[in-house]
């Protein structure tokens, strides 16, 4: 059985969490199973840049991980960067098995702007299913209407969608077809 | 009998009117579909003077807020009548950093699209930067060679580098990306400035990110091979 791995580096009651396990669990058709593992951060620590190097992260979700999960999506509320961006929502694993997505530029009040939770929630959604549709294989989508359209600003999340496009669906309905052609957990 | 003269002169008159509408639309209609993606009209089938005097007289007011990018990351855009002016783009400059050389041609200089038009340096790297179109240089921009910085701070605006007198300009635009092929171009570019660094991992191989903003000087985190090979891809030239 195929299923979602999700695994949180935060437990936030913000967060609407069965909200998100259902909107994924729909967007890919797998389970979704919430993990909350006991793990220090701070491997990944750039004093130099005061952030978090998301490429790192993923290297650590790829040895704890679930190896029967089909995909591994780690979510973090810490500021993620890598070297040659000055900070990003998200990185994954370009046809693979695992992805990481930030919460911490997702929030209004990181811009000085009033919390609006249903706002963070729905950028959440949109960068996990951005990263995930990145593990399928999937490159940016040209179409800034689509959720897997390159986001430089929180303002260019909000103005994409939350489903794919109808040519980036195709591609992923071929993947969920086909999982022979999946990497191996 | 008058009346009767006065409806027919009116219905006349009307046809005619229609006709003429009708013209001027199905004309519209095929400059419309003329147009390329990437903003810029593809002018198939209409002879070369033509196609000039449409580009000199219709386009600048059409295009003047556009940025028109050539593969070799320089831009171009109309700035007044027959006058373009030219740069190095966003990529090149969050790529070099704040440049300590600038070596741009003088006023007279006659620039051919694809070769190379300036010089651009940055802790003992350069990159000869190719011209994004053919014409005479007719100003240089003196602030950017007192504060070269100027490319990287504000690349289409005030760290403009050069003003022509654009030759074979239709032609030529139609080797030049704008709009949306542009941004998806860039977006293109910024990935494969990421990529030559080369898998961060043994077992990730390749990744993929979303969100942020270049950093500056990015080359200066590039050892001299991989700058060798990115400089090549980005820039063309030797």
């Amino acid at each position: 059985m195929r299923y979602l791995e999700i695994v949180s580096f935060v437990k936030d009651p913000e967060y609407d969490w069965p909200g998100l396990c259902q909107r994924l669990g729909q967007t890919f058709r797998m389970t979704v199973q919430l993990t909350w593992p006991t793990l220090d951060l701070e491997f990944a620590y750039n004093p130099a840049r005061g952030q978090y190097l998301s490429t790192a992260m993923l290297s650590k979700l790829l040895e704890i991980r679930n190896p029967a999960a089909t995909k591994s999506l780690g979510i973090t509320d810490l500021d993620l960067f890598i070297p040659i961006l000055t900070y990003v929502f998200g990185e994954a694993q370009l046809g693979g098995t695992v992805a990481v997505v930030s919460g911490h530029r997702l929030r209004p009040s990181f811009y000085g702007l009033p919390d609006d939770r249903d706002l963070r929630q729905e950028r959440l959604i949109k960068e996990a299913v951005h990263e995930l549709g990145h593990t399928f294989g999937l490159l940016h989508c040209p179409n800034q209407l689509c959720v897997l359209a390159s986001s430089t600003y929180a303002e260019n999340i909000d103005n994409k969608g939350t489903e794919f496009c109808a040519h980036c669906q195709g591609l992923i309905n071929d993947a969920l077809a086909n999982p022979q052609t999946w990497p191996r957990p | 009998m008058t009346f009767a003269i006065l409806i027919v002169f009116l219905a006349i008159a009307l046809a005619v009117d229609w006709q003429l509408e009708r013209k001027k639309n199905s004309r519209r209609v095929a400059l419309a579909g003329q147009m390329s993606v990437q903003g810029a009209p593809k002018l198939v089938g209409i002879p070369a003077a033509d196609r000039a005097a449409i580009f000199r007289k219709v386009l600048p007011a059409l295009a003047a807020r556009e940025v028109y990018h050539h593969p070799g990351h320089a831009w171009a855009r109309w700035t007044d009548d027959d006058l373009i002016s030219v740069g190095a783009n966003e990529i090149s400059g969050k790529l070099m950093g704040a440049l300590d050389l600038l070596e741009l041609p003088p006023v007279g200089a006659h620039l051919r699209q694809g070769r190379p038009a300036w010089k651009m340096g940055r802790k003992g790297r350069f990159v000869e930067q190719l011209s994004p179109l053919s014409g005479e240089v007719v100003e240089v921009n003196q602030a950017a060679l007192t504060r070269p910085e100027l490319v990287n701070d504000a690349p289409y605006r005030r760290g403009w580098l050069l003003k022509i007198r654009p030759s074979g300009l239709a032609d030529e635009l139609e080797n030049l990306f704008a709009g949306s092929l542009a941004d998806a171009w860039l977006t293109l570019s910024k990935e494969r400035i990421n990529a030559a660094f080369g898998p961060p991992d043994s077992e990730l191989l390749a990744t993929a990110q979303d969100g942020g903003e270049l950093i500056d000087g990015i080359g200066d985190q590039l050892s001299d091979a991989q700058w060798k090979t990115l400089s090549r891809q980005l820039f063309g030239g030797r």
